[in-house]
């Protein structure tokens, strides 16, 4: 029983400081180039003021416009659930592993970007094109590092998975840093960060993500938002599931549970802090020069394989 | 099985003879339809269920000796069993479909041919022998031929039909050689005895599977096999494209599995490779094609190209699987084909009645043209895009379920084989499989986002009235399909059990299925899938979302969208053209696209009063293949005309030259 709360208490902690990690990283790049930053309650206070809003939307849109958004954010919290935080177990591991997660996190985005093209504006085709080109690269690369992590572990279940390499220990494969390499640069493009996306730019021609939900407005913006940051902590999460699981609570006894709550934010904080800063040392890329980014990724995790089943 | 096919000739008869009373004619037609196949879907579950096949004779010719023999089998019941499932709601949709007026006078015509094709295809799926099968899949051929011919004024029609015929015409050829070989050896025509897998051998039984992959694929649309698909399936009527493409095909895909998988011995490693290839080929090629695609139906006809490509390349995952002896691997790649053939069959179908309904009521195809349908059309759009978002593989529907165990199909082989080649096709076939199912989402947000969001970009968009409820509720019913297929794998895959069962080198694993709603992949612990308890956290999570956003007096405020300054009208939305623009430019070495634009103007070149634009991709197979074979056939009939000079001495003299050849033939070799 204290199980099963405790593992749905990590899904509402991934839900609750999602809003955290993206106010973190705009903290650090802040600090970064010589700015302040916004306080760690700016992600927060941005959703309330969002929900506390009148809905507006589109003369032209239909019920698909307000269904988007919170399909996305549904998918974004229910891939959450088959994924371990910080104890070796998920709510919903039974559910299904790596492809159901893939598989509902391309739920989300294909409902964002159908919504996209009810208000007629082009903008959001033409951020709704964009995304689901980009998503439909990095699918192959980002599964096939995926694979090459789980095979090696013998299970696609993350949480077979977390609880298998706990028990070998460290295994340091020069495979597993190949994959580990593929799936960050996956987990730059599925995010939305530069060099793929721009996510503070103020140019809608530049804009990916941003160009498909330019059209929202307050509570329906408030889910796009919430979700994105739920799913970009997610990506971190699978990340140091795959790769790094040490220190999470294998056991239901209060000095592992707390050394599991004490782990997870600190390996979350330096992935971010990776992100940031490959985020502030590089331009963005032009679109079509994203698939060659993709595909060094997928040589990455091909290589992965190689090195690991050849 | 005698009484559903006399039942299907008695209604073709009928039909005909109520030619001139169009109504009655339909209706006697598709309600015969129904009933029909109603009797065969019960007699394929009866087959399912007891696990003993059904047999017995059609039609005995006592000249000759020759008799048409039925036999309902495990796989046999399964193709049948998804060829009624989807059939019932075809023919209830014919019944509102064909009412219109554009069809309303051919409907006698669509009607017999209707019965008679649908014969003929539970005829293919249940043939005992080879003469059955063989006169079975040429009446198949013919009727579809006639089908897409319906509106044989238009030349396009012609020229569908006629290539359609041609291209099926050199299938067939391969198989009458098939089965001509294997009958030689075994010295009867029985299936029985002609699949029993040990009487070819060595270098005659790569000659057969090349004869039989040759002449199934190019039912299936293999790539290369597949030019006639994309021109054929768009020029029937709406109700027969779609029986073409959820059903017709797969009888080739029949074939594959009754033949080449398992017909011709345990497949040597080589006809794995070969299939999981062309699979991937036809699969990402398919999608690809599809994108660039704005006519509905011809996009849906390059989707069963990709589609037919995902069947494969789990059936090659299971036929390599074969080789190394591995009987669970190749279950799951085997049933991951087979649940994908019942799959496609259901959101295909959905999807072509879907577009028949916006066909029917705006009158083109063009999805350019379309936008808004929506709001016009709110049942077709539901069930839409529910069949566009179960083809995209996403979870909870069934695409996902059959393309989850492709998947595993795949990893598992990855893991068992023992050469390091085919270890690197399993992670190639994995990538070819995600970029396809990703690749397949892009192409349905376009076609369902332009065709109906946003505003309608042509008159007859604007003016569109939902579809009657004979044409709604047979879609309603697909779209219910596609999501408890998805919700209930177990139960599925239990079904496909006893398929398994029956086939030589398969044994499911132990725990393959666990109750109705779980499907794992064998080895414990490896992986499973429920997807009813994703359903349930997305339920969940959805209750949440509409919690936050909870408003005691819905106070939405309703305003025109931003226009970036100007006015926006139908004219400044993205187009379809715009949206797989990326996805063009990125493969451009695939679709090699030519583009011209013309400016016209009246008195500066900076002020043109019209811009043309045009822009097309190669069309690389009829270019570099089709086109030089045609030109060399024509040059050999060219050369063969001399032979045919119309002088009646000479065609005697031929006569006599075969007889004195074929009598020195029969002499020498006595």
């Amino acid at each position: 029983m204290d199980r099963v709360i405790g593992a749905w208490l990590q899904t509402i902690a991934i839900v609750a400081l999602a809003p955290a990690l993206k106010t973190g990283i705009q903290k650090l790049k802040a600090r970064l180039q010589n700015r302040q930053g916004p306080p760690w309650r700016q992600g927060y206070s941005d959703l309330a003021k969002l929900f506390r809003k009148d809905p507006l939307r589109s003369e032209t849109a239909s019920w698909i416009y307000a269904a988007g958004p919170r399909t996305y954010f549904a998918a974004a919290i229910a891939a959450s659930t088959m994924v371990p935080v910080t104890m070796a177990w998920a709510p919903l591991e039974s559910a299904g592993g790596i492809l159901l997660i893939v598989g509902t996190l391309a739920l989300g985005r294909f409902a964002l970007a159908t919504a996209a093209l009810d208000t007629g504006s082009p903008f959001g085709g033409m951020g709704a094109s964009r995304d689901m080109t980009i998503a439909a690269l990095a699918e192959p690369a980002l599964l096939l590092g995926l694979f090459s992590s789980a095979l090696a572990a013998g299970s696609l279940n993350v949480g077979v998975l977390v609880r298998g390499v706990l028990e070998r220990g460290p295994s340091l494969h020069p495979s597993d840093l190949l994959a580990f390499a593929g799936l960050f640069i996956i987990v730059i493009a599925e995010t939305g960060r530069i060099p793929v996306d721009n996510p503070a730019t103020h140019l809608e021609l530049t804009m990916i993500h941003e160009a498909m939900v330019l059209e929202y407005a307050g509570p329906d913006l408030a889910l796009v938002e919430w979700a994105s940051a739920i799913k970009e902590l997610l990506y971190l999460t699978l990340l140091i599931d795959l790769f790094v699981p040490f220190g999470i609570a294998s056991a239901a006894t209060p000095a592992a549970v707390l050394a599991g709550i004490a782990a997870w934010p600190v390996k979350v904080s330096i992935l971010a802090a990776a992100i940031t800063i490959v985020e502030s040392a590089n331009a963005k890329l032009r679109l079509f020069r994203v698939p060659e980014l993709v595909s060094v990724s997928l040589g990455l995790a091909f290589l992965a394989l190689a090195i690991r089943f050849l | 099985m005698p009484i559903a096919l006399s039942l299907r000739l008695l209604t073709a008869a009928l039909t005909l003879v109520l030619w001139r009373r169009a109504a009655a004619a339909r209706l006697v037609a598709f309600s015969g339809s129904v009933l029909a196949s109603i009797a065969i879907a019960s007699a394929a579950i009866a087959a399912l269920r007891t696990g003993s096949s059904e047999q017995g004779v059609l039609f005995v010719h006592r000249a000759s000796g020759i008799s048409l023999g039925y036999t309902i089998d495990a796989l046999s019941a399964w193709f049948l069993l998804v060829l009624s499932l989807v059939a019932v709601p075809i023919a209830i949709f014919s019944l509102g479909y064909l009412a219109t007026p554009h069809w309303s006078r051919r409907s006698p015509f669509i009607g017999a041919m209707f019965n008679l094709l649908m014969g003929a295809l539970e005829l293919v799926f249940a043939a005992g022998d080879a003469i059955t099968f063989l006169f079975a899949w040429e009446l198949m051929s013919l009727t579809s031929a006639a089908l897409v011919a319906t509106e044989h004024e238009s030349r396009a029609s012609r020229r569908a039909s006629f290539l359609y015929l041609a291209m099926s015409h050199i299938g067939t050829g391969c198989l009458f050689a098939g089965f001509l070989i294997l009958g030689s050896i075994g010295g009867s025509l029985s299936f029985s005895t002609l699949l029993s897998g040990h009487l070819a051998s060595g270098a005659q039984r790569h000659v057969l599977f090349a004869l039989f992959f040759t002449g199934f694929g190019v039912k299936a649309g293999i790539i290369p096999l597949h030019v006639w698909l994309p021109e054929a399936h768009p020029a029937a009527p709406t109700n027969v494209s779609a029986l073409m493409s959820a059903v017709l095909i797969k009888s080739g895909i029949y074939g594959i599995v009754r033949v080449c998988a398992f017909g011709l011995g345990t497949p040597p490693l080589a006809w794995g490779v070969i299939v999981v290839c062309l699979g991937a080929i036809s699969a990402v090629l398919g999608v690809l094609y599809a994108l660039v695609q704005h006519d509905l139906k011809r996009l849906l006809a390059y989707h069963s190209i990709e589609n037919i490509g995902i069947i494969l390349l789990g059936l090659g995952a299971g036929m390599m699987a074969l080789t190394y002896g591995r009987a669970d691997v190749a279950s799951i790649g085997i049933a991951a084909a087979l649940y994908h053939v019942l799959n496609h069959a259901v959101f295909k179908g959905l999807l072509f009645l879907g577009a028949g309904g916006v066909v029917t009521s705006t009158g083109t195809r063009q999805i350019e043209e379309l936008g808004g349908l929506g709001r016009r059309m709110p049942w077709t759009a539901l069930c839409f895009l529910l069949g566009a978002m179960a083809i995209s593989g996403l979870p909870p529907l069934n695409g996902f379920a059959s393309e989850w165990l492709t998947f595993q199909g795949f990893l598992f082989g990855f893991r068992s084989a023992a050469d390091p080649l085919v270890h690197f096709l399993f992670p190639i076939g994995a990538a070819m499989l995600a970029l396809t199912t990703a690749l397949a989402a892009a192409c349905f947000v376009k076609a369902f986002g332009i065709t109906f969001l946003a505003l309608p970009r042509s008159e007859e968009a604007a003016a569109a009235r939902e579809s009657p409820a004979a044409m709604l509720i047979p879609q309603v019913f697909l779209a219910a399909l596609c999501v408890a297929l998805g919700l209930f794998p177990g139960a599925v895959v239990r079904v496909l059990g006893s398929v398994m069962g029956s086939l030589p080198g398969l044994q499911p694993p132990a725990d393959f299925t666990r109750g109705a709603l779980t499907i794992a992949s064998g080895t414990p612990g490896f992986d499973r899938v429920t997807p009813l308890a994703l359903a349930a956290a997305l339920s969940g999570a959805l209750a949440f979302a509409f919690l936050l956003t909870w408003r005691r007096r819905p106070a939405v405020r309703r305003v025109p969208t931003w226009g970036c300054g100007g006015e926006l009208t139908a004219r400044t939305e993205y187009t379809a053209t715009a949206f797989s623009k990326p996805i063009m430019m990125i493969f451009r070495g695939v679709y090699r696209p030519t583009r011209r634009v013309d400016r016209l103007a009246d008195v500066s070149p900076y002020f043109p009063s019209e811009v043309r634009y045009r822009s097309e991709i190669e069309p690389t197979f009829e270019r570099y293949i089709y086109g030089p074979l045609l030109r060399a056939v024509l040059r050999v009939a060219d050369g063969m005309k001399v032979l045919q000079a119309g002088s009646l001495h000479a065609y005697l003299a031929y006569v006599i030259a075969l007889v004195v050849t074929l009598v020195l033939f029969i002499w020498w070799t006595a």
